[in-house]
This record gives C-alpha cells, structure tokens and sequence, in this order.
C-alpha cells in the first residue's frame, strides 16, 4: 500500500467481490425545543397513539418514509425505521412539521443518529464454533440461549451477530463507515470458517 | 365524592341508545318519568352494554379495508376506513365506501374507570 494516499474509510474497505451489509434500519433523536401537550396532539394529529397509563409518550407514525417516532412531552423525540440517515432526517422534519401544524412552535434541533443496524448475507455456511475457539475474547457462542454468535469489536461498541447460515447483523454503529470496517473485518474471519455454499432452491 | 365507577357513554349513539333515549325522554316530558330517575336508567344502560360484551357474545365478524387514519387517545381508537368489505358469520357481506370506527376497549382491565377531567 503507498504511503502517500490516506488509508480506504468506509465501503472502500469492503473488497468488490465481497458481500457488502445494508442498512436495515436507523434511530435517531431529535430535540424540537418546545414543550408538548400530548394530549392536544392525540386528538389533532392523524395516526397517532397516546396511552398515558402505558407510555408516556405519544406513537406517531408517516407512511413516507414509513418511520415510528415517539415524541415526548419535553419536546425530544426519537425516530425509528428509517432506511438511512438523510431519510431519518426528512422523517424527523415531517414528523416535527405534522406537530408545528397542531399549534407548537418547534424548532430542529441537535438532531443525531444513535444507532444504525445494517444485514449482509455471506452467501456460505459459517462453523460458529471455529469463531469462538479462535476468537475467545471477542466472540461469544451459546446456543442454548441464542442461536447466532455474538462478536464484539474491540474497543467500540459495536455488536455483530452471525449465523450458522452465513448471514450477519451489525448494530450498535453510530456512523456508516464503522458498518464496513466491522465488517471488512470479520468477513475475513467467516472465511476461514466457511462450512460450504447456500444453495438456493 | 361518587365513588361510582363511570361507564362509556358511548354505545348511546347506536340505534339501541338513541331509542332508548327518545324513549325515555317522551316520558319525562309527559311527567310519567322524573329526569333522575330516566338518567339512573341511561347509566344503567352504559354499565350492562359495557358488561355485555366481555363473555356475553360470540358472533364473529371480519373487515377488510383501507386504513387513511387512526387514533388512540385515552383508551378511545378512532379508525377512518375506506372500501370496506365486512363478512358476516353466516358469509353475508356488507360493503361501505367510507366509514368511521370509535371503538373503546371491552377488557376491564383495560378501561380506566376514573372520570377525565
């Protein structure tokens, strides 16, 4: 590798042959600044689902981008379900312009992605048990209690889970480019543990 | 201090309220009825319609539409559905281009019996 370019981030680091992770889903928070009566919104806004008793917080959700948002009294919410972050965004500004139509003055503020969860099929039969004796420190496999292997990434908090069938779940991610680097990896790991090819039917 | 548990007024809206309703009231205004007396018998009314639909009934009846909005606020769901197909028990369908469902939920656990304010 040349010294001079600066090292591949994010999805350069996944080989073009390699299976690359999708992001399944997006949470993030957003601060409209403004307290909220939630029972005035329960009864204005559409498709909304309020509880007291339950939750105290008010259920709203938009078919596009089809998201669930949680708004609370504060005026913080939380938005979930989004595909991506720039599309959490546009949710999170729907959501708010839906709640400025009832009444409130709301502003948007500090809005931020907490956690990405992302999916990625290998495509081949993973030996789990290969992983862990391996990988002691960073993997975990019981499958009395889970059936998937849970791999740790050191020093972030960043979770993997993979399968005997090959596929791979990554969350705990706060920004895109760390999906791929904790993919690109342990696919190399999976590799070397790889059982034979899924066939499809 | 009413220590009464209060009771959905909803179901005085249908066609067996609204009777009931009239009924009583012809009565309270040819004096045969005092007006306490004919509201007893409206709260009345509301506790035996809430009761009887945990337990008492059996018939099944599924729908099929499309979902514009709902709404649940205090315990009380709200549906606006369009084209609506319902089919009956004895496969007997009723069809209705727009419709409103305000539905309250039977299980008594589920409904709070302290007033709002």
């Amino acid at each position: 590798m040349a010294q001079s370019q600066p090292a591949p981030r994010g999805i350069a680091l996944i080989h073009p042959s390699w299976p690359c992770p999708q992001v399944q889903n997006v949470v993030a928070t957003v601060n409209l600044d403004c307290r909220l009566d939630l029972l005035a919104l329960s009864q204005q806004a559409r498709n909304v689902e309020y509880s007291r008793k339950k939750f105290h917080a008010l259920i709203m959700r938009i078919r596009d981008p089809k998201t669930t948002t949680l708004v609370f009294a504060t005026g913080k919410m939380v938005i979930t379900g989004a595909k991506s972050a720039e599309l959490a965004r546009l949710a999170g500004r729907k959501h708010a312009r839906m709640i400025q139509k009832c009444g409130f003055q709301t502003k948007f503020m500090d809005f931020k992605v907490q956690n990405f969860v992302a999916s990625c099929s290998t495509g081949f039969y993973v030996r789990l048990e290969g992983i862990v004796s391996r990988y002691p420190d960073f993997a975990r496999y019981e499958p009395e209690i889970f059936p998937g292997l849970v791999y740790k990434i050191a020093g972030a908090n960043i979770t993997m889970l993979v399968f005997t069938n090959g596929k791979v779940v990554i969350t705990g991610v706060k920004e895109v480019d760390k999906i791929y680097e904790s993919f690109a990896k342990v696919y190399p790991i999976l590799l070397d543990e790889k059982m034979g090819d899924v066939v499809r039917r | 201090m009413n220590s009464e548990p209060v009771y959905s007024e909803l179901y005085r809206l249908g066609s067996l309220g609204a009777s009931l309703i009239d009924a009583i009231d012809e009565l309270v205004v040819a004096q045969k009825l005092e007006p306490q007396v004919g509201a007893q018998v409206l709260r009345q009314f509301d506790k035996t319609m809430d009761r009887g639909f945990v337990g008492h009934t059996k018939a099944k009846m599924t729908a099929k539409a499309k979902l514009r909005t709902y709404r649940l606020c205090d315990n009380v769901w709200t549906f606006d559905l369009r084209n609506v197909t319902f089919t009956m028990d004895n496969r007997e369908k009723v069809e209705a281009k727009r419709m409103k469902i305000v539905a309250v939920s039977a299980d008594p656990k589920d409904t709070s019996r302290k007033k709002d304010d």
